[in-house]
């Protein structure tokens, strides 16, 4: 059902590997299930997920420039052709322990209320279609900051992908503007 | 006027005019159906399309337009069976398309053509010429896309720089570097091209003003001839926006107090009628701004004894006192002198990177000039580095840099302190931009004003450089002094320093020094 995808940081794969994956429109042999095409990603130990239509492209996390002062969910500042893009960390956002960029990081373009944002993450892994019944409600026993931001629980390749709530994710918490 | 407000509006004229359309269709649809339930059911349509209209003027605060769209309903109660009610709003549906693509040209929802006007006043639309010209020479562009347009145009721009640089250095043949200059130019062009679609009539916007100088004369008594000399200017928006307030508080400071009374001004010998008048032009690459009244002048011994009172430096020109804080001479008048006075314009000013002076001759007048950039999405910055990261603060901003071994650094209760000609300035606690050790005994520090006057430490001090920045959301920014950042021509990031935040982190009490 699915397999590992090469190239993360090239849209244009990306857009191709999910025609591939996703199944023939035109034929509907047994009742129509419905399928979600996931992008799948590491942060930290953990493996999670969001919809591929909410992931505008997937680009390396490089020449991302910090902003001192600004609050612990912000990674920096990163230049997506020219425009200048905030990129969250997913890791403290979720409650993880913060790490260095490795070759292996990847920033997901998500479009929020009205903007585009970054999501440094550890790794992308593959995309893949998942049927929408093998979906589960999140797990009691994972921690509360994480069960926050899950929408519900789903087997690939595997294992259990946490499937993001991105709104949530995405909806930061205000800081007042007033400087110490 | 508030950001917010003003793309609430435009997002309401963008879709009003596709209700419009809409309506428009519907009335048509009346005229032609062929049978009696299709009729009744077009006339229903348009008129709760109508019904919406008027509702959503109302939201944005369009309330000429929202009481006109009210007319146009009373005169629409018999759609189905009066085919001139049918043409009377098909004559409307011009004037409304007129008033909303004008809308998003106008700084105040409230504003109306005039077309509406008279439509609100009760006027029939039979007897309104929908305005020239018919066919349309104004677009409606939605601003957030006129901005990506802008941004991408500048990125262009940069990129080709970047070619430019790269071309040189390696000695390409001399066609490529040819075609390489044109393509520069060209991009420039196409930069500033983009720039003019966020621009706005300066000339309509300083009208807007002869009103409220009107108003403000009659319930002071006074008599007033309002001007506005301004050639045909346009600006970008942004920068308007950031100005009308400003405006505003000068025009009122004029008629409160710069013009005398007509019997004062009589027995000065001047006529009754002061004048005030609004100049626009440009200056270089810049605009200037000139608030000027025929009245008294600024009172010296007045501004001198309350500089006093306040218990500020003798020192100061009093053509400086007038924009301390906490600065108001006359007794405070239901409009001007608030309490806030000329330090809240000058705020204004700055913030938009511009400067605010004052001329006044005794008995002859005052005039207040103000200049701004042209537009904000060049800006000319300082640009620095301090540990791996490198910032920039509007030139605008800057008094000087110099080395911090010249300087003499004193210790105060809870900050460092700068010597610098002649006065103390607080330096800001290097933490806070992002300087892993507090060193304040290298490098240069940069000496900025705003309101008041700050430094800071940098490691590298760099050069002038046009830049374009983007402005982080405040959930990005929190208490950074950060406050944008912009694609260094090198592909790198700058990020822009907030000099008003700046001055307030140097000044607080709690400093982390």
């Amino acid at each position: 059902m699915s397999q590992t995808f090469t190239d993360p940081s090239d849209p244009a794969r990306l857009a191709k590997y999910v025609d591939e994956v996703s199944p023939p429109a035109h034929t509907p042999a047994e009742p129509p299930q419905a399928r979600l095409t996931l992008v799948s990603f590491a942060v930290a130990t953990e493996l999670f997920a969001l919809p591929v239509e909410r992931v505008r492209e997937v680009v390396r996390a490089h020449g991302i420039s910090r902003v001192p002062g600004s609050p612990d969910h912000v990674r920096g500042v990163q230049s997506l052709r020219g425009r200048m893009i905030a990129v969250l960390d997913a890791r403290t956002r979720l409650g993880l322990p913060p790490a260095d960029i490795t070759p292996a990081s990847r920033v997901l373009i998500v479009e929020g209320r009205g903007r585009l944002l970054g999501l440094l993450v550890d790794e992308v892994r593959q995309v893949g279609a998942v049927l929408q019944k093998d979906f589960a409600p999140p797990p009691a026993e994972i921690r509360s900051q994480l069960t926050e931001h899950v929408r519900g629980m789903v087997p690939l390749d595997g294992r259990l992908a946490l499937v993001l709530d991105l709104e949530r994710l995405l909806l930061l918490p205000q800081a007042s503007q007033e400087t110490p | 006027m508030e950001t917010g407000f003003e793309a609430l509006a435009a997002d309401f004229a963008h879709d009003a005019l596709g209700l419009v359309s809409k309506l428009e269709e519907e009335l048509l649809r009346v005229e032609t159906a062929s049978t009696s339930p299709e009729r009744n059911a077009a006339a229903q349509a348009a008129r709760r399309i109508l019904h919406t209209l008027k509702g959503n003027a109302g939201l944005v605060g369009a309330n000429l337009l929202k009481t006109a769209i009210h007319r146009l309903e009373d005169g629409a109660t018999e759609l189905a069976t009066r085919p001139d009610q049918v043409d009377a709003l098909l004559l409307a549906v011009d004037v409304l398309r007129a008033e909303l693509q004008s809308m998003a040209q106008r700084p105040d929802p409230d504003d109306a053509t005039d077309a509406v006007r008279a439509l609100a006043a009760g006027v029939a639309v039979q007897e309104i010429q929908a305005r020239e010209p018919r066919v349309q020479d104004v677009l409606t562009v939605r601003a957030a896309h006129a901005d990506d347009l802008i941004a991408s145009a500048a990125e262009v721009s940069v990129l080709v720089r970047q070619l430019q640089l790269a071309i040189t250095r390696s000695g390409a043949d001399r066609t490529v570097a040819q075609l390489t200059d044109r393509l520069a130019a060209a991009s420039r062009a196409l930069h500033a091209d983009a720039l003019k679609i966020r621009s706005v009539s300066v000339r309509q916007l300083l009208q807007r003003y002869e009103r409220m100088a009107r108003d403000e004369a009659r319930a002071q008594s006074k008599k007033v001839a309002f001007r506005v000399e301004a050639v045909d200017l346009r600006a970008d928006k942004s920068v308007l926006d950031g100005l009308v307030g400003a405006l505003s508080h000068l025009v009122r400071n004029a008629v409160t107090h710069g013009l005398e009374p007509p019997e004062k001004r009589a027995a000065a010998g001047k006529p009754e009628t002061g004048t005030i008048t609004l100049r626009a032009e440009p200056a270089g690459a810049r605009l200037r701004f000139v608030v000027e009244d025929d009245g008294a002048g600024l009172d010296h011994e007045k501004v001198r004894r309350r500089a006093a009172e306040l218990g500020m430096p003798s020192s100061l020109p009093v053509d400086e006192l007038i924009f301390e804080a906490g600065f108001s001479t006359a007794e405070t008048t239901e409009a001007a002198g608030r309490g806030v006075g000329l330090e809240a314009v000058r705020r204004d000013v700055q913030r938009l990177g511009g400067r605010i002076s004052v001329r006044s001759e005794p008995g002859r007048g005052t005039a207040f000039e103000m200049i701004v950039p042209a537009t904000l999405a060049l800006e000319r910055g300082l640009v620095f580095g301090i540990g791996e990261s490198r910032f920039a603060v509007p030139i605008a901003h800057v008094e000087e840099a110099v080395p911090v071994s010249t300087l003499k650094a004193r210790q105060g209760q809870s900050r460092r302190l700068f010597e610098h000609r002649g006065r103390l300035v607080p330096v800001v606690a290097p933490p806070l931009l992002g300087a892993k050790n507090g060193d304040l005994t290298r490098g240069h520090a940069v000496f900025v004003h705003f309101g008041r006057a700050a430094a800071f430490v940098v490691d590298h001090l760099g050069e002038q450089q046009e830049l374009v920045f983007e402005p982080l959301a405040p959930d990005i920014r929190g208490r950074s002094l950060v406050s944008g950042a912009a694609l260094a021509p090198d592909g790198g990031i700058i990020l822009r320093l907030d000099t008003e935040a700046l001055v307030r982190a140097a000044h607080a009490r709690e400093a982390r020094a």
